[in-house]
């Protein structure tokens, strides 16, 4: 009864959240319509300036990155917004994790709570197969997420005032040049499950004739980041552009351009967006699927 | 298997039936039924495990029959040596070679000499440490006459690899858990509950505080070159506050386990940062290693039967012993030393808790707070060794936690987690204060109504509050 009771409570306090990353997640799930969709990680939602595209552009854009997310999460996102309008055009910034082995279990909190959607429990049962057990609970299906929940519902200040791109504002204070290179030091292995859903994204995409970009931005201490190797055969074996700004001598060692080792603050986003906007101008301009054979 | 994954509980209420609906006087197929169990859930983490484990249990069994048959006391002192090396040979193999090879050859290297050995890329078995431990134990106690030879084969078997304990311990002694083994018991509701609660509590310190501060100890820890020193300060103290939470709650879970099964493991924990010295705080945290140091290294040695500085010798060993058991890392040796050498200035000071100054403090009851205080931190300061992987790392944080103030960066953990955080940590304060200090106040807690109560607010925040994705034991690695 608790359980229950919890759950009702939660559904619609989550469902009806005003702010934050809960209303940034339903929003993207259920509402979004704009011509352009951008998904990745942290590195996405802080490196893409969606006003500078959308004005250059003259079209609708949204940045649904975020921080600690990556290929699951994108892929559900996708067919999501599928079942409801189809974009002109969708920006994928891939980075390590996308593809590196780590613990995937981490990736379930984000779409435990859209669970009773497809994807989302395709998604979430191939990760872990006992879940679909376990999401029986609401106690468990908002794991962590209590206080978030209330904050985002009670909060009225709303994070799409930028359409999702979240400037890093804040000045870094420690020196940047202490940090570890950001390159690849250990030893990586392909996480099979990743691989195969950035596959299915591929797919997902081609079918329905979207044209897709891949987007790797800059680093401020790039390093030599063996896994993109992997990343750039991928993509090039199923036909995909893929951008590479990882090592651009442009950002790479610009203090003034980043908030930390691995993520430009706004200056950089700014700088990164304009150079970008050519790119985005000719894919968008391109017969995508009559051109390119795939 | 870990406790805290699904996956166990899944499994468990059936081991817990077939356990119980095995007749009374089928006691052996019980047994036999456990060591299966034990062994299948051993080699969960991987299978070849299961060799050294049961090579470590027979070799010790053989020792202890063939010392339980020979009176010769030169003849016993060598089978003793013998048979207790081949049990730590693996120990030694799985957990220290890399380090004795990699020390050696830093050595040779300082001197000139060029000399390598290759490494070894082999997984520690899982508990070595713990099960070693207790082998070898039984081992030394038939030796010293303490307990007599086990001569039955499956007795002995369940009594090294009984699996709620043979990953992290408690280390059992022979004595008192070799005749639970042997009596056949019946399902007792008031222990089966009384394993439960344990079980519960087990899970809300793990999953709810130890799990959620780990979190941020190890994002600061990682990289604590990006935070100012009273950063790295918070997350000293977050880790010792981990580490308990971490260990004590295994060890709940365990002697939770076992309790639902029949059997009482020993209390690993009691308060220990409720300790009044670095020696108090040695009689309350992983309380089974402590009790095999004292009567297998340090009583042997002498222990405090001896001048003052033999005595003081003898602890120093002692605590070397466990800084190497707990690791295998010049981090780790420093660690023990640490607590020894801590243990020694209370010896010296008298204030230890045979120490003729101890009673005097001890009537000065507004000192306590602050010997708690005093003890809380120069143990946090010592887990900063266990932490760290490297001497280098240990002196740059303590460094910086010196020379660098600055207002705490706890924005990284997130307001939502440091509110979840705070709910179990102000539980368990309550519950720690309230069983050392105000055991018979707040009556109104043992009324059945609001013990079921707690017991559902518990397994609530346990399912809502804990981080149930991919969490692990620390001890585990041992």
């Amino acid at each position: 009864m608790v359980d229950i009771g919890y759950g009702l409570i939660c559904n619609y306090l989550f469902w009806h959240a005003h702010s934050g990353i809960i209303q940034k997640r339903v929003y993207v799930s259920n509402e979004v319509d704009k011509d352009i969709i951008m998904f990745g990680s942290s590195r996405m939602a802080h490196h893409y300036v969606t006003n500078i595209i959308q004005d250059s552009l003259d079209m609708t854009c949204y940045n649904a990155g975020e921080d600690g997310q990556g290929i699951f999460l994108s892929y559900y996102y996708l067919q999501s917004l599928l079942n409801r309008y189809k974009p002109k055009l969708i920006v994928y910034d891939i980075y390590r994790f996308d593809i590196e082995t780590d613990d995937n279990t981490k990736y379930i909190s984000a779409l435990k709570p859209f669970s009773r959607n497809v994807a989302a429990k395709e998604v979430v049962t191939s990760i872990s197969p006992l879940e679909t057990l376990k999401l029986k609970s609401s106690l468990y299906k908002y794991n962590s997420m209590t206080f978030n929940i209330l904050e985002c519902y009670l909060s009225k200040e709303k994070i799409d005032s930028n359409n999702g791109f979240q400037p890093f504002t804040k000045h870094f204070n420690r020196d940047i040049d202490l940090l570890e290179d950001n390159g690849n030091k250990k030893e990586y292995s392909v996480d099979s499950l990743k691989l195969a859903y950035l596959k299915k994204f591929i797919s997902i995409c081609r079918e329905n004739e979207i044209p897709l970009l891949f987007f790797i931005s800059p680093a401020y201490k790039p390093g030599h980041a063996q896994s993109f190797t992997a990343i750039k055969e991928l993509l090039q074996s199923e036909g995909v552009m893929l951008y590479d700004f990882y090592e651009d001598h442009d950002y790479a060692l610009h203090k003034e351009l980043f908030q930390d080792q691995s993520h430009m603050n706004f200056n950089g986003a700014v700088r990164y967006t304009n150079n970008l906007i050519p790119y985005l101008e000719r894919e968008i301009n391109y017969n995508w699927y009559e051109d390119r054979s795939i | 298997m870990a406790f805290n994954s699904f996956q166990f509980w899944l499994i468990f209420p059936f081991i817990f039936g077939i356990y119980w609906l095995i007749p009374i006087k089928y006691n052996t197929v019980r047994k036999v039924f456990l060591i299966l169990v034990s062994y299948l859930l051993y080699m969960n983490w991987k299978p070849a495990f299961a060799i050294v484990l049961l090579g470590v249990t027979l070799v010790t069994y053989s020792g202890g029959r063939l010392l339980g048959s020979q009176e010769d006391i030169k003849k016993r002192k060598r089978i003793v040596w013998l048979f207790a090396s081949f049990s730590l040979l693996p120990l030694l193999v799985f957990k220290y070679y890399n380090f004795l090879n990699d020390s050696i050859l830093q050595l040779l290297s300082a001197i000139g000499l060029k000399f390598s050995l290759p490494g070894l890329n082999w997984a520690i078995p899982v508990g070595i440490s713990f099960f070693t431990f207790q082998a070898v134990g039984y081992l030394l106690d038939v030796y010293h006459k303490r307990v007599s030879a086990e001569k039955n084969i499956i007795d002995y078997m369940l009594f090294v690899s009984f699996f709620p304990q043979v990953t992290s311990g408690p280390i059992s002694k022979a004595d008192e858990f070799l005749p639970q083994i042997k009596s056949p018991h019946k399902f007792d509701y008031g222990q089966g509950k009384q394993g439960l609660k344990y079980l519960l509590w087990g899970m809300f310190i793990k999953l709810v505080i130890a799990d959620r501060l780990g979190l941020f100890v190890d994002t600061v820890y990682a990289n604590y070159i990006h935070y100012n020193g009273t950063t790295c300060f918070v997350a000293s103290i977050f880790y010792t506050l981990q580490i308990y939470c971490d260990f004590a709650g295994y060890s709940f879970m365990a002697i939770g386990i076992a309790r639902t099964l029949g059997f009482s493991l020993v209390n690993n924990f009691n308060r220990p940062y409720m300790a009044v010295s670095v020696t108090d705080f040695w009689k309350r945290w992983h309380i089974s290693l402590t009790r095999w140091l004292t009567w297998q290294i340090y009583v042997p040695l002498g222990g405090n039967r001896c001048t003052k500085a033999r005595c003081y010798l003898n602890i120093l060993i002692t605590f070397l012993v466990s800084g190497i058991w707990h690791g295998a890392n010049w981090t780790f040796v420093l660690w023990g030393l640490l607590h020894g050498v801590l243990q020694v200035m209370e010896k010296i000071l008298g204030i230890d808790p045979k120490g003729k100054y101890y009673k005097t403090l001890e009537t000065l009851k507004p000192l306590k707070p602050l010997r708690i205080c005093v003890t809380f931190l120069l143990v946090s300061f010592a887990w900063i060794f266990f932490r760290m992987p490297n001497i280098e790392d240990v002196f740059s944080i303590i460094g910086k936690i010196f020379t660098d103030m600055g207002v705490p960066q706890l924005s990284d953990m997130g307001g939502a987690a440091l509110l979840m955080l705070s709910c179990g940590l102000l539980i368990l304060c309550f519950k720690d204060l309230r069983d050392e200090f105000f055991c018979k106040r707040f009556m109104f807690l043992e009324n059945r109504l609001t013990q079921w109560a707690i017991y559902l607010l518990l397994f609530c925040m346990i399912i809502n509050f804990g981080v149930l994705d991919g969490g692990q034991f620390i001890y585990v690695d041992f």
